[in-house]
């Protein structure tokens, strides 16, 4: 594989001593993401962003990012399907290494871009809500306070103690935004506002997603709603094709 | 656990069950075949089987590991390596639960071999054993990433290991073409655990070649770490 792909994830530094260093600082960052698998075809790289590196297609999902997000700051990202909202969060968050430039993260991220990863279907809520405290390596409360925590919230009754297998879409969600949103962070990170189960658990659900994003130090919300952006946020940036197009308040 | 339970709807008792059905089927069956002795023949194939169960088991494993890795990318405080730590943890209870089946059937049809069996050295054999299958884990999850058609050849190559490998015969029937099993690193690796059961001691070549995999192995994980890394990270698209 090319050598372009051997650049670490985001440097994640912690809070003490760094409080007036931005919460991320990205300079000419560019992520590549080879396509394992598929065949060249012909056409294929008449797509800017798609070019050969060997054998090898490769996707630019992000191309030449400096971006500063200071402290306090609630930043919105929008862009169409594939201008690379999640790759610049999943950037930030660590999930993904960029190619080149520099990514530094300063303080605790919490990423809420797939809720439901590391559930295990053939375990119950409870063991789930376990299994989640020790993959967010949460501090800040005890296995036993978490899981009585995402117990209370989720509001499951007897289903909190059989496999999640046996859940319904609505009582799924319900479990995996519990377990996803106790632990407020120091940036939070948001693809897509979360919308989960019925119209009850949906007010309750919004109000602890305002408290966490007001705890936090850095918001960034992707999405396509350029009003739920303007509502949340005080300053967008617009993503085009990779590329950052608009950055204004 | 609970996924093991899922599928077999044994849970934890499943390869306890699975080894004591096989031993005694297929031990009296090829013991008559061979036309070995069935006190000499049962306990051999006791001890060989549920050792070869659990390599062939962690291989499989390790073969499709980097698509259980992916799944905890979205977790990155959690080391990837956490899946091999589990298949490692998985090996050694597994195969304690099929050694305990093996064990009962040794009682039934030969309990001597059970009073000359040294079971420190038999416990440290399958110590060392799941050591050399962890240092081999990151090569075997990246072969088989990187070239994953070799997925579809997993089965047949374990059973051509299978085959090569005293379990289903005893090492002094291929007297004249010795070096297949001198050649095979299955035989020694097994021999951890056979040795000590079944002659009292650990060999020192089994001992060697054993150690020899375990540098070996971590050394060539050390080397591709940073490829499988990327194979983790971007998968097949296609």
């Amino acid at each position: 594989m090319a050598p372009v792909f051997r650049q670490p994830a985001a440097r994640h530094l912690p809070v003490d001593g760094l409080a007036k260093a931005p919460a991320v600082r990205i300079v000419n960052a560019t992520v590549e993401i080879p396509l394992r698998g598929v065949a060249y075809v012909r056409g294929a790289t008449q797509d800017s962003r798609i070019h050969r590196s060997g054998r090898q297609l490769v996707l630019r999902a992000l191309s030449g990012i400096s971006l500063e997000i200071g402290r306090g700051e609630r930043v919105g990202i929008l862009g169409a399907n594939g201008s690379g909202k999640t790759t610049l969060l999943r950037l930030i968050a660590g999930m993904l290494p960029a190619s080149s430039g520099e990514v530094v993260v300063t303080g605790t991220v919490s990423a809420l871009i797939t809720i439901g990863a590391g559930t295990v279907p053939a375990l119950s809520g409870r063991r789930n809500a376990e299994l989640r405290h020790a993959l967010l390596a949460v501090r800040r409360l005890s296995v036993e306070d978490y899981v009585a925590d995402v117990e209370a919230f989720a509001e499951l009754g007897a289903f909190f103690d059989l496999p999640i297998g046996t859940y319904s879409p609505g009582m799924l969600s319900r479990l995996q935004f519990a377990m996803s949103t106790i632990e407020h962070a120091d940036i939070l990170i948001m693809d897509e506002w979360l919308g989960v189960a019925d119209r009850a658990f949906q007010e309750k659900a919004h109000h602890r997603l305002m408290s966490l994003i007001e705890r936090s130090e850095g918001f960034l919300l992707a999405s396509h709603d350029d009003h739920l952006l303007r509502t949340m946020t005080g300053r967008v940036i617009t993503l085009t094709r990779g590329r950052i197009l608009g950055d204004a308040p | 656990m609970a996924e093991l339970r899922r599928s077999s709807g044994l849970g934890l008792i499943a390869p306890f069950v699975s080894v004591l059905a096989h031993v005694i089927v297929l031990g009296s069956v090829m013991a008559l075949v061979f036309g070995e002795q069935i006190d000499v023949f049962l306990p051999f194939f006791a001890i060989s089987f549920p050792v070869w169960q659990s390599f062939s088991n962690f291989v499989t494993e390790a073969a499709y590991a980097n698509d259980r890795t992916h799944r905890y990318l979205d977790f990155p405080r959690v080391s990837g390596s956490i899946v091999h730590l589990v298949a490692g943890l998985s090996f050694v209870i597994a195969l304690l639960l099929r050694a305990a089946a093996a064990l009962l059937v040794i009682a039934a049809i030969n309990p001597s071999v059970l009073a000359r069996a040294d079971y420190p050295g038999a416990v440290a054999g399958i110590l060392l054993l799941g050591a050399a299958l962890m240092a081999w884990a990151v090569p075997i999850a990246y072969l088989f990433d990187r070239f994953r058609l070799l997925r579809s050849f997993l089965g047949q190559m374990l059973l051509a290991v299978y085959i090569i490998t005293p379990v289903l015969w005893q090492p002094d029937r291929l007297k004249s073409h010795r070096w297949i099993i001198d050649w095979n690193p299955m035989f020694y690796l097994m021999e951890l655990v056979r040795g000590p059961m079944l002659e009292g001691r650990t060999a020192w070549p089994s001992l060697a070649v054993s150690l020899l995999l375990v540098v070996v192995g971590i050394l060539t994980s050390w080397l591709l770490f940073s490829a499988n890394r990327r194979l983790v990270i971007y998968r097949w698209m296609a």
